[in-house]
């Protein structure tokens, strides 16, 4: 879960010319490249911790390149994904987007929309890296609250006031200052908006 | 009343009594006849010799004492002995067992005269029954059915008392002592091992008669309380233990043949024998008294089937008669059939004495008549003669015509030849065939009569007349209008003409002057006349296998016209649908060459732009560099490799027939294919047959015909499709000297009922196709002079085609 963790550029193409020479095309700019002959290749050795991005040609035999994406989609896989064709129509386009992709590049491609768009992958992947680390603290922290300091929690995010949560929890006013200073101190949140803010944080993507 | 009558009635029964006294003595010497050879008395020894004889020998005493003058003889024997000296006569008296004696009873009329009765302790007892027995501390056996599976004593399955009693009333609970006791075992005498055995634990139970264990209770050998009865029956007066019913003792029998009044006597002197005269073991004297009913003993046996109801016992006499009346019978029959066949055989020997005489009187006609035959016979062999010789004529004939059917069988099955040519082959075959100077055929235009095709030798083309119309060389004599005449005529399909040499015309060289002439139809409608012509002015008298072969002739002109209109029509059908066909080729072909192109230039673009920019970094070694380029050298060759294989199939478009080997030209498509294949998973694999011969085809449209059929089997075994992905393209020779080709792929399928429809034009069962590409090839094929064909299953498609080899006028 190191920020500092080299980003990783994963290449699945069939053609072994093609994965070979993008391999030595994008190294060029300094970045790390694991190459892949297949789709299937590809599903057993990735890291979903890793940051970095994916090249996908679209048309390999055995799990296509979309196929691949939506597969990957369905593991809750969060490396964008970067889709190359030879030989691109609407439907392809409309169904590789659909599905999520980062971006549809078609062959003859220039290289350095292929390079910018595999950096821009790679910056959405970190940033993502760190959202995700957040929701996760947030969660965390979530999980520390007892039962009752949760319904207050819940209660204050509805915009309760203490009186009316007292009464709707019956019990005293006092009480529930208590649990929310507890609650306030558990949740590491100095204000009632911070507090509302990483509880929606944790309760996002639940779902 | 007076006296005398009484005393007459007293004098009278005197001397009835004198008489009777007087019949006495008389009867005396035949029983001093058999006194002088003593009457034997057949025991039954069933343990052995001496014990029978210790048993019934003080018995004989008695007798031989008690009837002076008759001497008894004891005889033991054993079952088989004493059976066989009853059916002998050899013994007068029987003493034998119940159950033996029924045998002989039914067998051979033994008939009882006194049964033995055993006194013991106090009691008598004339009948006698079986005790079936175990150990009172056996847990198992309370019952007669508890016996299944347990072992079980007894004398033997001969023995009256020591079996067979117990026998009945175990089947009677429904134990078979032979199937359901697990072991039966065979004691013999005497009983009180059995008895032993039981008590010895060496057996589950036994049976032994009645009596026996009382004996053995009284001297100590069996304590009776230790001892458990099977099935206990008590009967009023009969003191032993009992398991079994009660059937009489011992009976004596007198035989068949032994008089009775011995048989009384006898009997008189054993009844009226003091007590104690008679002792056995196991009682404390025996006597005898009248015979008892031996029907239970029946009842047992035939129960069990045994004894006299044994199925296969030995025959009696009445059975043997019986048994063998089948054979009298068929002796009485064979004799009766003998003394027939004996009856025949004379009649049938006079008849052949009357019939030789018939037959005499014929031989004499005969001879006259054989005589008339001779000059008949002669008469014959002349008219055979002469027969023979038309016949071979007529032969010859018909060996003339075979050879120009099969000619014409030749031109018509001949392929490759050239419609045009064929029609030429056909009208010269005719004129040969019929030795005519010329033969024509003409055709019926709008506008008058044209020559379409015309063989023959011409006369002397130097002395041709002017007066011959040049155009149409129609023969002398017929016009417009003869010719019309002609056409019109449903009926008349075969005209012989046959023109007068007028005067005008005489002596005008190279005029036809006789023809024979037949209509031509063309799909049924008028085309035109083939016209054999001489130029001499006989006509000629065709026989009928000619008119016919004529006429065969004429109908594969008009066939083979029509095959040419059609022909020609197909032509302009074919060469639009190759356009069609070939625009749409090149789309695909564009397509797929860009994605082959697009492989290697990209391969190429990205190594070299990563080289540049290591070189803008400065951060390229040389040892680098020189595998990189070699790499993006290896990818131009790859590049310029495609465009070489494309080029090599579009060059083709050379549209005469050549001489193509089929198997290079599959390989050289199935490759243009193999990377699209590739890329999409499907295996192809090519099975040529080796030594196909060298075809004459056109071999761009072979090439798109094969295009197409790998095209669609792509298509079946391509996505959604799920299972194998194999294509197979096969070629080899069939027997019909025919080159099959066939595409065979693993796909679904053809929609059942539809195998045929695939060829007609736009069906399809692609969303995106036209439906045209097997119409297409179809019609390619069939201008080839080959056929396509289709099968398939729910595992496989096969389409294929077949190619005709060249014949030899192609060579």
């Amino acid at each position: 879960m190191s920020e500092e963790k080299e980003a990783i550029v994963f290449i699945v193409d069939d053609d072994a010319s093609v994965r070979d020479s993008l391999r030595w095309l994008i190294e060029s700019v300094q970045l790390s490249v694991r190459c892949f002959a297949t789709a299937q290749e590809f599903l057993d050795g990735y890291d979903n911790q890793q940051t970095g991005c994916v090249v996908l040609d679209v048309r390999m035999p055995g799990i296509s390149g979309l196929d691949l994406q939506e597969e990957l989609k369905q593991q809750n896989f969060v490396l964008p994904v970067i889709i190359i064709t030879g030989h691109a129509d609407v439907p392809m386009a409309v169904r590789a987007f659909k599905s999520g992709v980062f971006d549809f590049i078609e062959k003859p491609f220039n290289d350095q929309r292929l390079i910018d768009r595999i950096q821009q992958a790679i910056e959405k992947s970190r940033s993502q890296k760190v959202s995700i680390q957040r929701r996760q603290d947030a969660r965390d922290r979530l999980k520390k609250l007892s039962s009752r300091e949760k319904q207050v929690l819940d209660c204050i995010v509805a915009g309760y006031s203490n009186k009316t949560m007292a009464r709707e929890l019956d019990i005293s006013v006092k009480t529930v200052e208590t649990h929310r200073a507890n609650l306030m101190s558990k949740m590491k949140a100095g204000s009632v908006s911070e507090l509302v803010r990483i509880s929606l944080l944790a309760e996002r993507g639940k779902e | 009343m007076s006296l005398y009558p009484l005393h007459f009635l007293t004098g009278f029964r005197l001397l009835l009594l004198l008489l009777s006294a007087a019949c006495y003595f008389q009867a005396l010497p035949v029983l001093a006849q058999q006194e002088s050879t003593a009457v034997r008395i057949g025991v039954l020894a069933f343990r052995g010799h001496q014990q029978a004889m210790s048993r019934w020998q003080p018995m004989a005493d008695y007798l031989n004492v008690n009837l002076p003058g008759i001497r008894f003889k004891i005889v033991p024997l054993n079952m088989q002995q004493l059976r066989k000296a009853t059916a002998a006569e050899d013994i007068d008296f029987v003493l034998t067992n119940p159950g033996n004696y029924v045998l002989l009873e039914s067998r051979y009329g033994a008939s009882r005269i006194a049964t033995l009765k055993r006194h013991w302790q106090g009691h008598d007892y004339s009948r006698f029954g079986a005790v079936i027995f175990t150990r009172r501390d056996d847990p198992d056996i309370k019952s007669l059915k508890d016996l299944k599976g347990h072992s079980l004593m007894i004398v033997n399955n001969h023995a009256f008392g020591g079996f067979q009693m117990a026998w009945r009333e175990l089947k009677d609970a429904g134990v078979d002592p032979f199937k359901d006791i697990a072991e039966l075992k065979f004691n013999g005498f005497p009983q009180d091992n059995i008895v032993h055995a039981v008590m010895d634990g060496e057996v589950d139970a036994g049976t032994v008669r009645t009596g026996i264990l009382e004996n053995m209770a009284l001297n100590g050998k069996v304590e009776l309380d230790k001892i458990r009865v099977l099935e206990d029956r008590n009967v009023e007066g009969f003191q032993f233990l009992l398991s079994t019913r009660l059937y009489p003792e011992w009976p004596l029998a007198k035989l068949k043949h032994t008089p009775d009044a011995l048989a009384s006597k006898l009997v008189v002197a054993l009844l009226s024998a003091p007590e104690g005269a008679f002792s056995l073991s196991g009682t404390d004297w025996v006597s005898w008294t009248i015979p008892l009913d031996y029907s239970t003993v029946n009842e047992l046996m035939r129960e069990l089937r045994i004894g006299p109801y044994l199925p296969d016992a030995q025959l009696s006499l009445s059975q043997t008669i019986k048994e063998y009346a089948y054979w009298l019978i068929m002796i009485m029959i064979v004799l009766f059939s003998l003394a027939l066949l004996s009856l025949f055989v004379l009649r049938v020997n006079r008849r052949l004495v009357d019939t030789q005489h018939i037959l005499q009187d014929e031989i004499a006609e005969r001879i006259v008549a054989q005589e008339t035959l001779n000059e008949n016979k002669h008469f014959l062999e002349q008219r055979v003669v002469e027969r023979t010789a038309s016949l071979a004529e007529l032969n010859s004939s018909l060996q003339h015509s075979e050879m120009t059917l099969r000619e014409l069988n030749r031109i018509v099955a001949d392929f490759p030849v050239p419609l045009e040519e064929k029609i030429r082959s056909l009208i010269e075959l005719g004129r040969k065939h019929f030795g005519f100077a010329t033969a024509s055929l003409y055709q019926r235009n709008d506008d008058g009569i044209s020559l379409v095709m015309m063989a023959g030798v011409e006369p002397d083309t130097a002395a041709i007349s002017g007066s011959v119309d040049q155009t149409t060389r129609l023969p002398a004599g017929m016009g417009i209008d003869e010719f019309d005449e002609m056409m019109q005529d449903d009926d008349v399909l075969l005209a012989e003409k046959s023109f007068p040499v007028d005067d005008s015309a005489q002596g005008e060289a190279g005029q036809l002057l006789s023809c024979v002439a037949v209509k031509v139809l063309v799909e049924g409608k008028p085309y035109g006349i083939l016209c054999l012509a001489d130029y001499q002015e006989e006509g000629r008298n065709l026989g009928e296998v000619d008119r016919d072969i004529l006429q065969l002739i004429a109908d594969w002109l008009g066939m083979e016209i029509a095959r040419k209109h059609v022909g020609d029509r197909e032509q302009q059908h074919l060469s639009d649908l190759a356009h069609v066909t070939r625009l749409s080729t090149m789309g695909e072909m564009a397509s797929g060459l860009a994605h082959e192109l697009n492989q290697p230039l990209t391969a190429i673009a990205n190594y070299l732009r990563g080289c540049q920019r290591r070189i803008d970094r400065d951060n390229l070694e040389v040892a680098e560099l020189t595998a990189i380029m070699q790499q993006s050298i290896q990818e131009a060759e790859r590049a310029a490799e495609i465009i070489r294989r494309m080029r090599a199939f579009v060059n083709k478009e050379d549209p005469h027939h050549e001489r193509v080997d089929i198997n290079e030209l599959i390989t050289r498509v199935s490759n243009f294919l193999r990377s699209e294949m590739e890329r999409k998973s499907i295996a192809l694999r090519l099975s040529l047959a080796k030594n196909l011969p060298i075809l004459i085809v056109d071999a761009i449209q072979i090439e798109q015909v094969l295009l197409n059929l790998l095209r669609n089997a792509i298509d079946a075994v391509h996505a959604p499709w799920q299972g194998e992905k194999m294509i197979e393209v096969v070629s080899s020779m069939a027997a019909t000297d025919r080159v099959h080709i066939e595409v065979r792929d693993t796909g679904s399928g053809l929609p059942v009922g539809e195998q045929q429809q695939i060829f007609d034009p736009f069906y399809t069962t692609k969303d995106e196709g036209m439906g045209m590409g097997l119409s297409i090839s179809r019609t390619i094929i069939e201008a080839h002079g080959g056929t396509m064909y289709t099968d398939s299953s729910e595992r496989y498609t096969i389409v294929g085609f077949t190619l005709p080899q060249p014949g030899d006028a192609c060579e």
